[in-house]
């Protein structure tokens, strides 16, 4: 990985039309700004992740039993 | 045109079926093209079909199931993806993740999937909304829609038969629909 050091307010450019800014430093949390083309992507990391996993969870799922939820106990309303 | 499909065997469709999502579905993002599967057998979920992966296949519901007041709100890149123009209409879908062990069923409501009807078109949202969680237990509100419905089971093991849905082909009432921000 490449390692920038920056200051506030200093910026670093990505090819021709990414720019990441230090905007502010408070104690251990950093804000960043990002100036990205409109169709570009942008999302918290950990927040990304868990959907990515959650999406390869979401394709392994079986076909559902209508009839063993039907015949499950739980939910039934005894109509 | 056809394609085999490992829960859905064999099955047949038309260019009017595909689903093209340009960025495809988030972690699987070289698969662009869909088919919406639906069988009689097997109401309230609509299947997400991958025509590159066999495999591949996403369990779909109706938000409301799951909350009457869905809103989705998209940044620029996920409008673009979309391509949705106004007076265009949409479909949001969220998805299911069904274990083994049904009872551990969870659906994800913090990335649905929002759909250009007019286009055939879906893109995968992320809501910055704290309160959507990507692992929302499913199985007890679930359950309770099932009972709630009428189904016509053929029992014994009579073949299911799985098709292709154009996107535009079913009447929604609006008050069924999750709002989508433009």
């Amino acid at each position: 990985m490449l390692v920038l050091t920056r200051k506030i307010g200093e910026s670093i450019s990505i090819d021709d039309n990414i720019k990441i800014t230090v905007v502010q430093i408070k104690g251990k949390q950093v804000r960043i700004g990002i100036d990205a083309p409109k169709e570009t992507k942008i999302y918290r990391e950990e927040v990304y992740t868990a959907i990515q996993d959650e999406n390869r969870a979401a394709v392994e799922s079986m076909k559902t039993d209508f009839k063993k939820i039907k015949s499950d106990k739980f939910g039934n309303t005894g109509t | 045109m056809q394609i085999e499909t490992l829960r859905f065997g064999t099955i047949n469709y038309s260019q009017e079926h595909l689903i093209h999502f340009r960025d495809g579905m988030i972690g699987l993002a070289k698969m662009k093209d869909y088919l919406i599967v639906e069988s009689a057998n097997s109401p309230l979920i609509l299947w997400l079909q991958s025509i590159q992966d066999a495999k591949v296949a996403f369990p779909l519901v109706e938000p409301y199931f799951f909350g009457r007041d869905y809103k989705i709100t998209m940044n620029d890149a996920e409008r673009l993806s979309l391509g949705l123009n106004p007076g265009e209409r949409s479909k949001v879908m969220v998805i299911l993740t069904i274990p083994n062990q049904i009872e551990n069923m969870t659906v994800n409501m913090k990335a649905p999937i929002v759909f250009n009807v007019e286009k055939s078109v879906g893109t995968q949202v992320v809501l910055q909304d704290k309160n959507f969680q990507v692992r929302t237990p499913a199985y007890e509100i679930f359950a309770r829609a099932t009972n709630a419905i009428a189904t016509n089971h053929t029992d014994s093991a009579a073949q299911e038969e799985w098709l292709p849905i154009r996107l535009g082909g079913r009447e929604q009432s609006a008050e069924n629909s999750a709002a989508v921000a433009i």
